[in-house]
């Protein structure tokens, strides 16, 4: 897995979620702490929705995180912020840290 | 642990279940790739007498196995328009529900959780089982 794989799942993850908060009127921080309480959604014809749309978040919570992690170890590898990005602009493969 | 080390090999067991398990009638399951390290099955699993078998699951695999992020499964008997979904008074259902485990709120089952790890093959064996 690379820093670009992390990247495009992120994109892809955050069109989604942001379908369902337009649909839904909320972000998904909200929408989730409802679903880590344990709610059920007020109509049946939800479940299927909630049940994507908080898997999606999670995902997108560890991607989040893998990219912070990533971005900081090779933040630790270089100078300034300015110098780590014209390495991420070259679109080489950067593995993620673990 | 996962049974499926990878998306192919997953894909590969969804799309032969008809053949694996004759008591199947049909299956609409698609597994589509979303991302470049997460996908969804979405569809249906037909059985005798107007069973159906509703399927979700989003799927993810970081480093390894196959993950289940979150699933929805619904048992339903009939069509969409007005008929009543089966529960757990039909003894075929109730086979699925102790041998799965899986929740009721009534004459529907809703089930959800971020991590199971029940072999899809096992449970799809206890539906067939319980068909006898």
């Amino acid at each position: 897995m690379t820093l670009d794989d992390i990247l495009q799942d992120i994109y892809a993850l955050e069109a989604e979620m942001r379908a369902y908060e337009r649909k839904y009127g909320v972000l998904s921080e909200t929408f989730y702490e409802s679903y880590m309480k344990g709610e059920e959604p007020p109509d049946e014809a939800w479940v299927r929705d909630w049940t994507a749309w908080a898997s999606a978040y999670k995902i997108w919570l560890r991607r989040r995180e893998q990219y912070q992690t990533t971005i900081e170890s090779l933040r630790a590898n270089t100078r300034t912020i300015a110098e780590m990005i014209a390495k991420t602009a070259r679109h080489e493969p950067i593995s993620i840290s673990a | 642990m996962s049974p499926f080390q990878s998306l192919r090999e997953y894909e590969l067991f969804v799309y032969s279940l008809p053949d694996q398990f004759p008591r199947i009638v049909r299956s609409t399951l698609v597994v589509a790739q979303r991302g470049r390290y997460y996908a969804e099955l979405a569809g249906e699993v037909l059985f005798p007498d107007g069973y159906r078998l509703n399927v979700y699951e989003r799927l993810s695999w970081d480093a390894g196995p196959l993950t289940i992020e979150g699933y929805s499964y619904e048992v339903w008997r009939g069509s969409d328009d007005g008929v009543e979904a089966e529960g757990k008074r039909s003894g075929q259902l109730n086979g699925i529900f102790i041998i799965c485990q899986w929740q009721s709120d009534g004459s529907r089952f809703i089930s959800r959780s971020s991590t199971i790890w029940v072999s899809r093959r096992a449970r799809i064996n206890c539906i067939s089982e319980s068909d006898n």
